[in-house]
C-alpha cells in the first residue's frame, strides 16, 4: 500500500486485510511453540546440558528488556542468546545434535520463564513481542541447523571466511524477516511505513534527537553499523562460535558484551523519556497560558508524526518534527495579547511568520536544539514562496498543514466536517501547503478513522 | 600550531623520531603474514568507526582501540605489532585539534608495545595461543596487558604535564586512574580475541568481539548528547515563562543558584541537589497561565488579582506534573511561597510542614528579588538584603536556610553583575518603565508595598 495509492477510494481491500496481519503473527507464534515443545517433549531433549545453558541465557536475557524509542522492545542478551542456541556448531569439539523443533521449545520455554517476573510486576510484554521472538529463533535455525546436521556445512567450516560469511548471511535474513514480522504485527500502520521504520530501526537503532554543534551540522547520522541488531547479530555469533571453539565455560564470559550493550542503552532509553517528557510539558505551555485550544499542541505533535512516517521520514527526523510540532506555537507567548481561540490561521501571513519566528528564537536560545527552531522557524512559510526561493523543509511544511487541519476542525462546530476541511485544504490556490503532505493526512486520517 | 614548552619539544622530537627506526629495527621474526594484514585492515578499519563517533567510555577515540593492540601486541612480534597499530590510532585521533599531540600520543604505542611484548616473551607466552593453553597463558599476557597500560600511561602522562607545564600527579592521576577500567578491561578482551584467532575464526573473532562492544560506547555517547538535548529543552521552558514577564529574567537561574548554594551547604545529596536546581529554575513556571495584565500591573493588585496572582504555584506544579525526574522538585513548586508562620500560600503550611525543597526556593527567591533591580526601587546590595531575611527569618523563612545562605555568601560571594536591571535587553510585552507588583510578600510588605 503506498502512500497516495488510495486517494480516491477509502477502505481499500488492503486496508482491511492489515487489521488482521497482527493476528496472523500471534497465531503462528503460537502455533510454532506449541508444536515444537509438544514434539520436544515427545522425543525427549536431545544434550540436555547445552538447552540448559542457553535456555538460561534466554531467561535471564529476557528479565532484562529495554524499549528502545519507537516503542520497540527489546533484550540484547535474549535475543543474542537464542541467536547463538540456533547456530551453535559443536561445542568444544562435540558436535550438537539439536533440531529446528528443540531450538524452538527451549526458546518458548526461557521465554515465558523469562516474562513471568514482569508480570508479576504488571508489566507483561506485548504477546506480539514473545510470538516475534519464537519466529525469529525458528527463522534462523531452519537456515543453520539442517543444513549443519546433513553436513551440507563441512565444505565452508574449513574456511573461517566463507564460514563466517555464511553465519552474517543467516543472521542478516532472521533480521530481515523479524522486520516483515514486526511491520505485520503493527496493524495501525500501513504496511510499508512500517516495515521502513522496522528497517531503519534495526540499522540505526537511535539517533540523537538534535544534533550538537552551532550550525547543527551532521555528527550523530548513523551508518548502519551502530544499531542494536548490529549488536545482537555479533553477540549471537560471538557466543555460538566461542561456546564452539573454548567450550561451555565461554558463554556466560561473552554474554558479557551483550550485557555492556544493555545496560548503555538502558540508560539511553531513560534519558530519552525524561526528554519527551519535558518536550510535552513544554508544548502544553501555550495552552497553559490561554493561547491555544487545550490538547492542541498533543493533537498536531501526534498527527504530525503519523504524517511524517507515512513520507517516509527517518527516526531522527520524526523526532525532530514531533518536537518541532508540539513547541509549533510557543511564539504566541512573546504577545502581549493572546490571539482569539490561540488559532494563528486567521491571521495575516506576516504575523503568523512573526509569530514563528519569535517561537523559534525561544527554543534557539537553549543553544542545542537548533534544528527543531528551524523547523519551528519554517512552520508558517508557504509552500511555493511567492519570491520562487526553495520551499521551506517537509517537517515545516508538515506542521503547516497539519496545524491548519486542527484549527480548521477545532473551529467548526461540526464534527464531521473532515472532508469538507480536507477539500479546503487541497482546494488552496495561492499554494501555501504542501499537496503531498496534504494527501498523505487524508491517508493517515482515513486509517485511524 | 603553537608553541610547545623546549621539555615538550625535545620529549616529542625523541619518541616520534625514535618510533620510525624502532619499527624497523623491532623484531619481525616469525611475523605470520595473513594476520599482518587482516589486523593492519581491523586497525584503519576500527581507527574509522572509532573516529567517528566513539569517546566517553573509552578516553580518547583511539582508546577504543586499545583491546585490538592487546590483541596485536599477543598476536604479533613486536615490530609488527607496532607498524599495524599506528595507522589505526593515528585515524581514530584525526578529529583531535593538535596534530602535534596526535602524532606524539600515537607514537607513545611504539615503547609501549615494545616493552610490553619483551615482557611477553620473557614469560615464555606464545604467539599461537589456543584454548588449552589458556591457564598457562594469563599470567604472561596479565604482564603484557600491564606494561601496556603502564609504559603508554606514564609516556602520556610526562608529555601533557610538559605541554601544560602542570604538576605531575594530578595528570598522572586523570591518565591513570580514569583510563584504568577500560584499558585494564581490554586486556581479556585481547585474550579472548587472540584465542579465538588462534582457534578457529580469525579475524571473524576480532570483529565479533568488538562491534557489540562499539555498539554500546556508541549508545553512551548518544546518551551524553541527549542529556546535553534535554538539559537545554529544560532551559526553552524557562526562556518560555520568561518570554512573557521579561521582567524576572534570569531570575529563575540565579534562584536556581542560590538554592544550590543552600543546599550545598546543608550536605544535601547530590542528586537531591540537581532536583533542587530544576525545582529553583522551575519555581515560577506557572505565573504563564497568569494574564499579562495582572503579571505587568503598576502598583497594588485588587484581591481579584492577587487570587489571581497566587495562583501560580498551583498551576505551576500543574504544568510539570507530567515530568517524573523532578521527583520532589513537584512540592518545592507549589509550596515556594509557604511561610513558616503558617500565613503563606496555596495551603497555608507551617513549620516543618512546608517541604524542605519549598523552604530552600522561598528564601532564594526573596533573596534575587531584593537584590535585583525594579523600575520603583533600586536594588538592594546582598548585605542589606541579608538583613532583610534575618528579619523575617523564623515567620516567614526556615533561619536555617537564610543561615546556609548567609555562610554560603561569606564563603562564595554574589556576583554583582547579577545584581543589575534584567530589562534593557528584553522584550518585554508590556510597555517599559511602568513600575508593577512584586509578588513576594516580603517585597509587598515591606519593600515594594511600602515605597
Amino acid at each position: 500500500m503506498t502512500t497516495t495509492g488510495a486517494r480516491a477510494e477509502p477502505a481499500a481491500p488492503a486496508t482491511r486485510l492489515r487489521a488482521y496481519t497482527g493476528t496472523v503473527v500471534l497465531v503462528l507464534g503460537a502455533l510454532a511453540a506449541a508444536v515444537a515443545v509438544a514434539v520436544t517433549a515427545a522425543e525427549g531433549v536431545v544434550q540436555p546440558s547445552y538447552a540448559l545453558v542457553f535456555g538460561t541465557v534466554i531467561a535471564v536475557g529476557e528479565t532484562a528488556r529495554v524499549t528502545l524509542p519507537g516503542n520497540r522492545e527489546t533484550a540484547p542478551l535474549g535475543a543474542a542468546g537464542a541467536l547463538a542456541y540456533a547456530l551453535l556448531p559443536d561445542v568444544h569439539g562435540t558436535v550438537s545434535r539439536h533440531g529446528v523443533l528443540q531450538v524452538v521449545a527451549v526458546v518458548a520455554v526461557a521465554l515465558l520463564a523469562g516474562t513471568l517476573p514482569h508480570v508479576a510486576r504488571g508489566r507483561a510484554p506485548a504477546p506480539a513481542y514473545v510470538a516475534r521472538r519464537v519466529l525469529a529463533a525458528g527463522f534462523a535455525a531452519t537456515l543453520f541447523r539442517p543444513m549443519y546436521a546433513d553436513g551440507g556445512l563441512d565444505a565452508v567450516m574449513g574456511h573461517g571466511w566463507a564460514y563466517g560469511g555464511y553465519l552474517v548471511l543467516v543472521v542478516l535474513l532472521t533480521s530481515l524477516c523479524d522486520a516483515v514480522v514486526a511491520a505485520m504485527a503493527r496493524v495501525g500502520r500501513a504496511f510499508r511505513p512500517a516495515l521502513l521504520a522496522e528497517l531503519r530501526a534495526l540499522c540505526a537503532g537511535l539517533g540523537p534527537t538534535e544534533r550538537i554543534g552551532p550550525d547543527g551540522e551532521d555528527t550523530g547520522r548513523a551508518c548502519g553499523l551502530t544499531g542494536i541488531g548490529t549488536a545482537v547479530g555479533a553477540s549471537g555469533m560471538l557466543i555460538a562460535l566461542s561456546a564452539g571453539a573454548l567450550g561451555l565455560w565461554a558463554v556466560p564470559v561473552f554474554c558479557l558484551p551483550s550485557l555492556l550493550v544493555l545496560l548503555s542503552f538502558r540508560r539511553y532509553a531513560a534519558i530519552r523519556l525524561v526528554h519527551r517528557q519535558t518536550v510535552d510539558a513544554l508544548s502544553r505551555l501555550p495552552e497553559a497560558a490561554g493561547c491555544g485550544s487545550p490538547g492542541h499542541a498533543a493533537r498536531v505533535g501526534d498527527l504530525a508524526h503519523a504524517v511524517g512516517v507515512d513520507l517516509g521520514l527517518g527516526e531522527p527526523e520524526l523526532r525532530e518534527l514531533r518536537s518541532a510540532a508540539g513547541m509549533h506555537d510557543i511564539g504566541q507567548l512573546a504577545l502581549a495579547e493572546p490571539v482569539p481561540g490561540g488559532t494563528t490561521l486567521n491571521l495575516p501571513e506576516a504575523e503568523q511568520r512573526r509569530i514563528a519566528r519569535l517561537g523559534a528564537e525561544v527554543i534557539r536560545e537553549s543553544g542545542v536544539l537548533d534544528r527543531v527552531a528551524g523547523i519551528v522557524a519554517a512552520q508558517a512559510d508557504p509552500y511555493r514562496d511567492a519570491g520562487g526561493g526553495p520551499p521551506p523543509p517537509l517537517a515545516g511544511r508538515i506542521i503547516k498543514v497539519v496545524n491548519a487541519y486542527d484549527d480548521l476542525i477545532t473551529t467548526s462546530d461540526d464534527p464531521r466536517s473532515r472532508p469538507e476541511v480536507l477539500a479546503r485544504l487541497r482546494a488552496d490556490v495561492s499554494g501555501a501547503y504542501d499537496p503531498r503532505v496534504v494527501e498523505a493526512l487524508a491517508q493517515v486520517l482515513e486509517r485511524t478513522g | 600550531m603553537r608553541t610547545l614548552p623546549p621539555s615538550a619539544r625535545i620529549h616529542a622530537g625523541i619518541v616520534v623520531g625514535g618510533s620510525v627506526p624502532a619499527l624497523i629495527l623491532l623484531s619481525w621474526s616469525g611475523v605470520d603474514i595473513d594476520r599482518l594484514g587482516a589486523l593492519a585492515v581491523l586497525f584503519i578499519a576500527f581507527g574509522a568507526v572509532a573516529r567517528a563517533r566513539l569517546t566517553g567510555l573509552c578516553g580518547a577515540p583511539d582508546g577504543a582501540l586499545f583491546p585490538l593492540v592487546c590483541a596485536a601486541v599477543l598476536l604479533l612480534p613486536a615490530g609488527a605489532a607496532a607498524t599495524v597499530a599506528l595507522p589505526g590510532v593515528l585515524i581514530a585521533r584525526a578529529d583531535t585539534a593538535d596534530p602535534v599531540t596526535r602524532v606524539v600520543d600515537a607514537a607513545h604505542l611504539v615503547p609501549a608495545i615494545a616493552v610490553a611484548s619483551r615482557v611477553y616473551e620473557l614469560l615464555d607466552g606464545t604467539r599461537y595461543l589456543t584454548a588449552s593453553e589458556l591457564p598457562a597463558g594469563l599470567l604472561p599476557t596479565a604482564a603484557a596487558g600491564l606494561a601496556l597500560y603502564v609504559v603508554s600511561g606514564v609516556l602520556d602522562t610526562a608529555f601533557r604535564a610538559e605541554t601544560q607545564g602542570a604538576g605531575g600527579l594530578p595528570v598522572l592521576r586523570e591518565v591513570f586512574v580514569r583510563s584504568a577500567g577500560w584499558r585494564l578491561g581490554s586486556v581479556p578482551i585481547g585474550l579472548m580475541m587472540a584465542v579465538l584467532w588462534q582457534q578457529r575464526l580469525g579475524v571473524f573473532a576480532a570483529v565479533l568481539v568488538l562491534l557489540p562492544l562499539y555498539v554500546a560506547f556508541w549508545a553512551y555517547a548518544q546518551q551524553a548528547q541527549e542529556q546535553a538535548a534535554h538539559e537545554a529543552t529544560v532551559r526553552t521552558l524557562v526562556r518560555a515563562v520568561e518570554i512573557k514577564d521579561g521582567y524576572t529574567r534570569g531570575h529563575s537561574e540565579r534562584v536556581a543558584r542560590a538554592s544550590v548554594l543552600i543546599a550545598r551547604r546543608l550536605g544535601m545529596r547530590e542528586d537531591r541537589v540537581v532536583r533542587l536546581r530544576y525545582a529553583g529554575i522551575l519555581h515560577d513556571v506557572g505565573k504563564l497561565s497568569v494574564s499579562t495584565r495582572v503579571l505587568t500591573k503598576p502598583g497594588r493588585l485588587d484581591p481579584e488579582e492577587l487570587r489571581e496572582m497566587q495562583r501560580h504555584p498551583v498551576s505551576g506544579a500543574e504544568m510539570v506534573a507530567g515530568l517524573t525526574f523532578l521527583g520532589e522538585a513537584h512540592a518545592g513548586i507549589l509550596h515556594h511561597h509557604e511561610r513558616m508562620d503558617g500565613r503563606g500560600y496555596p495551603a497555608g503550611l507551617a513549620g516543618a510542614e512546608i517541604p524542605e525543597f519549598a523552604r530552600v526556593i522561598a528564601v532564594a527567591d526573596a533573596f534575587d528579588s531584593m537584590t535585583s533591580t525594579r523600575s520603583y526601587r533600586p536594588a538592594r546590595g546582598a548585605d542589606a538584603a541579608m538583613a532583610e531575611l534575618r528579619r523575617c527569618s523564623g515567620t516567614q523563612f526556615d533561619p536555617r536556610m537564610v543561615e546556609a545562605l548567609a555562610q554560603a555568601l561569606a564563603r562564595h560571594g554574589w556576583p554583582e553583575a547579577e545584581v543589575r536591571d534584567g530589562e534593557g535587553e528584553v522584550r518585554v510585552p508590556a510597555p517599559r518603565g511602568q513600575s508593577r507588583a512584586d509578588t513576594h510578600s516580603v517585597a509587598r510588605g515591606r519593600v515594594g508595598g511600602g515605597s
